[in-house]
């Protein structure tokens, strides 16, 4: 299990990375999420919304509301251009910090 | 077995306590009902059970507080991309429009307790207003100088030079002021002034004023403005005076006055006087008060104390700036030593050299609250009475604010369905106890309006009670910012409990109106009733010791005679003193006629007695004095322990005859005093007579040696005991009599009485504001306890009814009521009365003729404390107790 503090950290990557790949909504982002951490990373699904939100305020993300094959509406949430820089800053930090902990720890540098 | 589970309705009992909140939006409930249902499929697909799904859905969304502050962090961002602050301000206009209207209509429903409450706040507020005013105008003396906080006064302590109970003077020598600031760097300017009276002329017009001589660096010290005339000349030469504008008006009418001259009348003699300048009044608030400044050249004594370089009199008062880098103990260590390097040669001095004088500085700030110096310029303040004055505002502020919330508490009760039926509708615990708060506040702010109203139509009878003349309208916004402030103060701090009380019911017992007491609710209450009547306690016990003392002053015997007698000041013409005396004797309203150097209320002359009989090397002994006419005891009507008092019919034979009080006898050890020898004032003489100890100076002091002797020039004043008849035509008989042998002067009287009476104005008025304060510390206790009494009884109306159906009468009912209230006021004063005790011992011991502390005081108080508390609670006793039962059980 990551530590709060770096599960907290690495939300906004983790859903701008994701939205890269394409809109979402809340549920695929959860579902991706859990698939790509195997499980070490998982947090209360309420706790999503607020981050989507956050994000959102601050004009990263767009959303929409759309209606499912269900039926049901759902929100569906896409990068916004402003998204896309953020998510080169938060790319280029993490290389950052994986870079000088593999040198310190005598690693090959896997991220890039 | 066919599943009772709907998931519908789990859905929408899961949605409800999110759809009352505001902190999710319609779009966030449909967002997370959605992942909801979302995760609901995935875990089905993965095998779950529908009902076991949705549980297990719910609880990975997490914690229903946690999502609400998650969303709450991001609720105003979203108000604010999606422009929908307009709404939110009109929901909350809405909920605010719903509060005033049930707080509007709580109050309504109540208005009793309402105008109780208001009442009690309002006059608490108004207290604490003109409380406020007054000791903002006593610690604004002096301020008014630019250099107020680097001015400095020098004075001196005689060691072993005790007069009226102090060795310091505020008076120094004449050559000080210019030695500091020619030899300490760190005196920038120094100044001297002496108080001086002068009789003043021009043409036909004459006037007596009260002024100062100054020299001319007075304006580098003092913010004192000269409208006219140039600062570095006008008060250098002798015969050099500035006035201020209304003595100007006075002598010149609305000619300029600069240039002219004015004559000064002294002695019969007359000398011109050339106005030099106008200078500005002293304001109110300055312990400098003059009416004109005159150059202290003028005053040959100071030419030649200064010229001579005399350092052992001291009749000025230096004032110095000092520079903003002074260090104080620096120069207070050069003080002594100056005093050392220009005393200490003198003879007397190398004898006696513990005698030699110590200056010390005082700053300009603290002479009028907290200087008690012999020959201070003007009466001063006390700062303890500033302390009682904070005290007593403060103790009031709390009885209002103890009203306020045992009130509110008390009257939770009824706003319990209100409280319920908001909890139920989703209102979180913050917005109950702001809406209480807001209330609390709102009421207070209403309670600071009303003050002021209050406080400005009090203000005159409050300024005759302190002598001052307070305005309302000068005092600076910050006053009226602190008033406020009081004002939400005290309404945070009286609504805080009863908010938080009234938020914490369970909602389910207020809707229906069931309440229970819990008893630590009462404890608290009943902790507040008894540290309410404590503090009115010790109020109502300080009054009564401080009436009992001034009545003791008034009424105590000081061992003379105050009533009809007069002094009428003799300035001069003292070689005509036994034709007057004559003249005044003519009329037969006048019983009796001598003269005296001072009031015998106020002895203040204080000598050495050069030598007696049996006086042994090293034995000395000073004694306060005075010099009189013949008749001065038989006028007073003291009396006389041994010998004769001088009478006219029995003049003394050649050697002077010296009348002494008991306690000089006592302290000389003599049993036999009459004829022993004894000089005095360069007077060989002897005893002739022994008077009776009478307190010749204030009650504040004990009695000390007096000697009384006679001089046929040195009186400055003629007692006349006179008849009470008639009064008007016997002033006029004196005042014709003075006018034919001194048509300079002005007739100037006053009673013994009044004047022994002004001796202690002061603590007069202190005491009047000090009782007037602690009654309205009673009645607004009072107000409380009224409230709180007639809630209770509405409380308990059930069980009075069905006691009285058993048999109780209206008596029994009343003592029932008044039980658990007199337990509480008993067990106050059980509190308040030590420290009574110990506030009234502090303050009488500041009279050495003082009333004993005894229990009837108390006794009073308690019974006076008790009638109050009963008299609140009885009406509301006895209407309950007078109530028909059947109204009563009826309710149900």
């Amino acid at each position: 299990m990551l530590t709060r503090e770096l599960a907290g950290a690495s939300v906004r990557p983790l859903i701008l990375s994701i939205l890269s790949e394409g809109e979402s909504y809340g549920y695929a982002i959860l579902s991706r999420i859990e698939a790509l951490s195997g499980g070490v990373l998982a947090w209360d699904d309420g706790t999503l919304y607020p981050v989507l939100h956050r994000m959102q305020n601050k004009g990263l993300l767009e959303s929409s509301w759309r209606r499912a094959d269900t039926g049901r509406r759902r929100k569906y949430y896409a990068l916004t251009d402003k998204g896309r820089r953020a998510l080169e800053r938060e790319k280029q930090q993490w290389l950052q910090v994986d870079a000088m902990l593999a040198q310190l720890w005598g690693l090959q540098p896997r991220l890039t | 077995m066919p599943s009772r589970f709907n998931l519908d309705a789990a859905l929408a009992a899961w949605r409800r306590p999110l759809e009352v909140s505001r902190t999710f939006t319609a779009d966030d409930l449909e967002e997370l009902e959605g992942a909801l249902i979302d995760r609901i499929e995935g875990l089905k697909e993965a095998g779950y059970e529908e009902e076991a799904a949705f549980h297990e859905a719910v609880r990975r969304l997490g914690h229903y507080g946690s999502m609400e502050r998650g969303f709450q962090a991001v609720y105003w961002g979203k108000v604010r991309r999606e422009k929908t602050i307009r709404y939110e301000l009109q929901w909350r206009g809405a909920m605010l429009k719903n509060y005033v209207t049930t707080t509007l209509r709580a109050l309504q429903k109540q208005w009793g307790y309402t105008l109780i409450n208001l009442c009690g706040l309002a006059v608490a507020l108004a207290s604490i207003i003109l409380i406020g005013l007054y000791i903002r105008y006593e610690l604004s003396y002096d301020v008014f100088h630019d250099n107020a906080d680097r001015i400095y006064r020098v004075y001196k302590q005689d060691p072993g030079g005790d007069f009226l109970g102090t060795d310091q003077y505020a008076v120094t020598p004449a050559p000080l002021a210019s030695t500091l600031v020619e030899t300490f760097p760190e005196v920038e300017a120094a100044t001297l002034v002496e108080p001086r009276d002068m009789r003043l002329a021009r043409g036909e017009r004459q006037f007596s004023e009260d002024g100062l001589l100054a020299t001319t660096t007075f304006f580098d010290v003092f913010s004192f403005k000269l409208l006219q005339g140039e600062q570095e000349t006008a008060l250098v030469e002798p015969m050099t005076i500035v006035l201020t504008p209304a003595l100007a008006a006075k002598l010149f009418d609305d000619a300029d006055p600069v240039g002219s001259a004015i004559t000064l009348l002294r002695n019969g003699e007359e000398f011109d006087l050339t106005v030099t300048g106008v200078v500005e009044a002293p304001p109110e608030n300055s312990h400098i008060q003059y009416s004109f400044l005159a150059s202290l050249t003028t005053d040959k004594w100071y030419r030649r104390n200064l010229e001579r370089g005399e350092w052992d009199s001291s009749n000025y008062y230096t004032y110095t700036v000092l520079r903003e880098d002074a260090s104080l103990p620096l120069l207070r260590s050069k003080l002594q030593a100056l005093a050392q390097q220009r005393l200490g040669e003198m003879d007397y001095y190398r004898e006696n050299p513990e005698r030699v004088s110590v200056y010390h500085i005082q700053p300009l700030l603290d002479i009028h609250l907290r200087s008690r110096l012999n020959f201070e310029l003007s009466a001063n303040g006390d700062i303890r009475y500033i302390y009682i004055f904070t005290a007593i505002a403060l103790l009031i502020l709390l009885i209002a604010c103890i009203n306020y919330t045992n009130l509110a508490t008390a009257r939770a009760i009824v706003r319990a369905k209100e409280v319920g039926v908001r909890k139920v509708l989703g209102a979180h615990r913050g917005q109950l106890v702001g809406q209480f708060m807001s209330e609390a506040v709102l009421l207070c702010v209403a309670g600071v309006l009303l003050a002021i109203g209050l406080a400005a139509s009090a203000l005159p009878v409050f300024n005759t009670l302190t002598g001052l003349s307070l305005t309302l309208g000068s005092t600076p916004l910050v006053f009226w910012m602190s008033v406020v402030l009081a004002g939400l103060v005290v309404g945070m701090l009286s609504g805080v409990y009863p908010a938080l009380v009234m938020s914490k019911f369970a909602p389910a017992g207020m809707v229906k109106g069931v309440l229970r007491h819990g008893r630590g609710k009462a404890r608290l209450r009943n902790t507040l009733v008894v540290a309410q009547f404590a503090v009115t306690a010790v109020l109502l016990i300080a009054t009564l010791v401080i009436f009992q003392q001034l009545r003791y002053v008034q009424q105590a015997n000081t061992g003379f005679d105050r009533e009809h007698i007069l002094t009428v000041s003799i300035p001069a013409a003292k070689d005509q003193y036994p034709t007057i005396k004559e003249q005044m004797l003519q009329n037969p309203n006048v019983l009796a006629v001598s003269a005296t150097a001072h009031s015998p209320i106020r002895i203040v002359g204080k000598s050495a007695v050069a030598s007696w009989e049996g006086k042994q090397e090293g034995d000395g002994l000073a004694a306060y004095n005075t010099a009189v006419q013949p008749g001065f005891v038989d006028l007073l009507g003291l009396e006389m322990v041994a010998g004769i008092s001088f009478t006219e019919d029995r003049p003394v034979d050649g050697r002077e005859g010296f009348i002494v009080n008991e306690t000089l006898i006592k302290q000389m050890g003599w049993a036999e005093p009459l004829g022993m020898s004894f000089e005095f004032q360069g007077r060989p003489g002897r005893i002739i007579g022994v008077v009776k100890d009478f307190n010749y100076l204030s009650f504040r002091q004990e009695i000390e040696p007096l000697v009384l002797y006679v001089d046929d020039s040195w009186f400055y004043r003629i007692l006349v005991k006179v008849r009470g008849d008639d009064m008007p035509a016997t002033l006029g008989h004196l005042e014709a009599t003075m006018a034919t042998f001194l048509p300079d002067y002005p007739f100037s009287y006053s009673f013994l009485d009044d004047a022994y009476n002004r001796m202690y104005a002061s603590d007069v008025r202190v005491g009047q504001l000090v009782s007037v304060f602690a009654v309205i510390a009673m009645l607004i206790a009072c107000l409380g306890l009224l409230g709180l009494a007639a809630f209770i009884t509405t409380q308990r109306t059930k069980e009075i009814g069905v006691r009285k159906v058993l048999g109780a009468s209206v008596a029994d009912v009343l003592v029932l009521l008044s039980k658990d209230f007199t337990r509480l006021v008993l067990i106050a004063l059980l509190i308040g009365m030590p420290v009574a005790y110990y506030v009234s011992t502090l303050w009488l011991q500041d009279f050495a003729y003082r009333i004993a502390l005894g229990w009837p005081t108390f006794v009073v108080a308690a019974v006076l404390t008790l009638v109050l508390a009963w008299s609140a609670v009885s009406y509301q006793a006895f209407r309950a107790a007078r109530s028909n039962p059947v109204d009563a059980l009826r309710q149900e």
